[in-house]
């Protein structure tokens, strides 16, 4: 009984965190129409700052190299860094990319992820590499295992919640507006006086800060941290639930990743690896994911919960 | 030494320019027609060089067999990427660019993950004799490389020849142009997109083939290349096949250089700088009129 309660428990986390990011792509590409495939980016930056800022100072030797890293701060401090970090990131690399249009904007941030990620395993003196960093605190690291992971749990459920309300309220105020007008007709946007730069940009550095917070909760959920865990199969999951959600719709975005992420993903856990075939139950999953990925496209395009039409005024 | 050094990394830059130029080239003449960035390109590559190690390693074919064979598979996996996932969304949802990338996106997945089933993460080679290097003019080149830059000239003469002479290669130029006005000139422009996707596919694989030639065979090789073929594309101008050809081999040569003379662990990331610098300040490529 209390396996099976930790089994739910540890994949409603990750189905939180994930959320996260899945809410953090709804902003950019299911409001304002950013066609962004490095979303992994942002979630590995917010990991990293939030990994270098809370793992413990020490002075050990890391393949012959003297290594100094951590800072010893605590879950906050590492939890809100991660945020800025990933909205600076954002604004940083938006700045030049964002002058891209479709398809281009797609092939430069998913080369960006790989270029953050590449710079993660070969930045030994920040990142320790491919070896990592682990013993990564939570809140409440001291204290028993069963309620640091309870509290843990309801840390997350209680951001996810937080920040789905921000983005609601984003959606529906003008600024949803004008960003969901984007989506649909820049010129006729441009054409009402709104700076679509300024917006696309907003629209990017919310999504990056969102990223970067759920890889603060990632990597202290795991308590360790490792450059492959950030390749672009992160992205293609969140991007997978999304469309299965729905696009452009927040409650959608969190019942994909429940879906996809909590049933396909994480649920078939329990499936046994097969001797002599290892990665026949991995692989498998993933084909799956692709595939209800096109079906989805061809036969549910608008998604399990479908965005609202705008309601317009009434005609005379 | 550092001459050495440097006429090495070029002449390696220029064979896998000229590897690189072919890939190119297939995605580039597929933009064209389709108008979409297929996302799938990639592992049709790495798919091509695993199935040439099927035929050459755990069968023992001879290479060129292999190389045939390979080329005709990839092919047929291109029509099928078209006729089951592109087509039907394109005709029954009315499908935009970026709906039919993320989609090919999904089945650059599927076919990544067959390859790990099948094949497992684990670097092969190809059951060919390198040979001793020799000097070629002022590089030193093995024989093997030199096969596969021949082959990969050769093949892209023979696809120029194809566009520029004969009635499908003008009836595919029609259509990219315009495909309205193709269509009202009569060329059955269904079967000239056909053909397209085999050809880039076809093209794909024999790419792949090249590359685990000139290096490994290894299941992520479908990412990198198409990231490093993007940039190439892009530096040619998107949808210009002849540029993509040019742009693959300065990537190829300033990819080398790099690895040699600063930071072999960015390779990739290097190519990444370049495109991003055309896509910034020459968005439409540097052959642009």
């Amino acid at each position: 009984m209390e396996g099976i309660i930790t089994f739910v428990m540890s994949i409603v986390t990750i189905v939180a965190i994930y959320s996260i990011l899945s809410l953090a792509l709804n902003i950019r590409w299911g409001f304002t129409g950013l066609l962004d495939f490095g979303i992994v980016g942002f979630f590995a930056i917010g990991a990293y700052t939030s990994a270098i800022l809370t793992s413990p100072a020490s002075e050990e030797i890391v393949f012959g190299f003297k290594h100094s890293l951590g800072y010893g701060f605590p879950f906050i401090v590492g939890f809100f860094a991660a945020a800025l970090a990933g909205a600076l990131a954002g604004y940083l690399i938006g700045t030049p990319a964002l002058r891209l249009r479709g398809d281009y904007l797609a092939i430069m941030t998913i080369g960006l992820s790989e270029v953050i990620r590449y710079l993660a395993l070969n930045e030994k003196w920040l990142t320790r590499g491919a070896q990592g960093i682990r013993n990564l605190p939570r809140p409440l690291s001291g204290y028993s295992v069963i309620l640091d992971t309870l509290f843990y749990f309801i840390l997350v459920c209680i951001i996810l919640l937080i920040l789905y309300f921000i983005s609601q309220r984003i959606y529906n105020s003008p600024l949803g507006r004008v960003l969901k007008g984007i989506r649909e007709d820049e010129i006729v946007t441009e054409a009402l006086g709104k700076k679509i730069v300024g917006f696309r940009m907003l629209s990017f550095v919310t999504g990056a800060a969102y990223a970067g917070m759920a890889g603060s909760l990632w990597v202290h959920y795991s308590g360790a941290i490792q450059p492959h865990e950030f390749v672009p199969d992160i992205t293609f999951l969140i991007w997978v639930s999304l469309v299965i959600g729905g696009i452009g719709n927040n409650k959608g975005a969190i019942l994909g990743t429940l879906v996809l992420i909590g049933i396909i993903h994480q649920g078939t856990r329990f499936l046994p690896t097969i001797p002599g075939y290892t990665y026949l139950i991995p692989g498998l999953r993933v084909i799956f994911i692709g595939v209800i990925l096109i079906i989805c496209l061809r036969f549910r395009p608008q998604g399990l919960i479908p965005e609202k039409a705008v309601k317009m005024g009434k005609e005379k | 030494m550092r001459k050495a050094m440097l006429l090495l990394s070029i002449g390696f830059g220029i064979i896998f320019g000229g590897v690189l130029a072919l890939a190119a080239l297939g995605l580039s003449l597929l933009f064209r027609t389709v108008k979409f960035i297929n996302f799938s390109y990639g592992d049709t590559l790495a798919l091509g060089a695993f199935l040439a190690f099927l035929f050459n390693v755990t069968l023992g074919f001879p290479m060129f067999l292999s190389i045939l064979i390979t080329i005709i598979l990839t092919a047929i996996v291109g029509f099928l990427i078209n006729k089951i996932v592109v087509k039907p969304l394109k005709e029954n949802v009315k499908a935009g660019p970026l709906t039919l990338l993320i989609a090919t996106m999904g089945v650059a997945f599927i076919i990544r993950n067959t390859i790990l089933i099948i094949w497992g993460p684990d670097p092969k080679m190809y059951k060919v004799l390198s040979g001793a290097a020799m000097k070629l003019g002022p590089f030193m080149v093995t024989p093997i490389q030199l096969t596969a830059i021949i082959i990969s000239v050769s093949i892209m003469i023979l696809i120029y020849l194809l566009l520029q002479y004969t009635k499908m290669g003008k009836m595919i130029r029609a259509t990219s142009d315009n495909i309205e006005l193709a269509r009202i000139r009569g060329i059955r422009t269904e079967n000239v997109v056909t053909w397209t996707w085999l050809i880039s596919s076809g093209l794909a694989g024999l790419a792949g083939v090249m590359v685990g030639l000139i290096g490994s065979v290894d299941v992520n090789m479908g990412i990198e290349m198409l990231l490093v073929i993007f940039a190439s594309v892009i530096m040619g101008g998107i949808g210009n096949p002849y540029g993509a050809v040019a742009g693959a081999m300065i990537i190829g040569i300033a990819m080398e250089l790099s690895s040699a003379f600063a930071w072999a662990e960015y390779k990739v990331a290097f190519a990444y700088l370049l495109m991003g610098l055309i896509l910034l300040f020459r968005p439409r490529g540097l052959f642009a009129r």
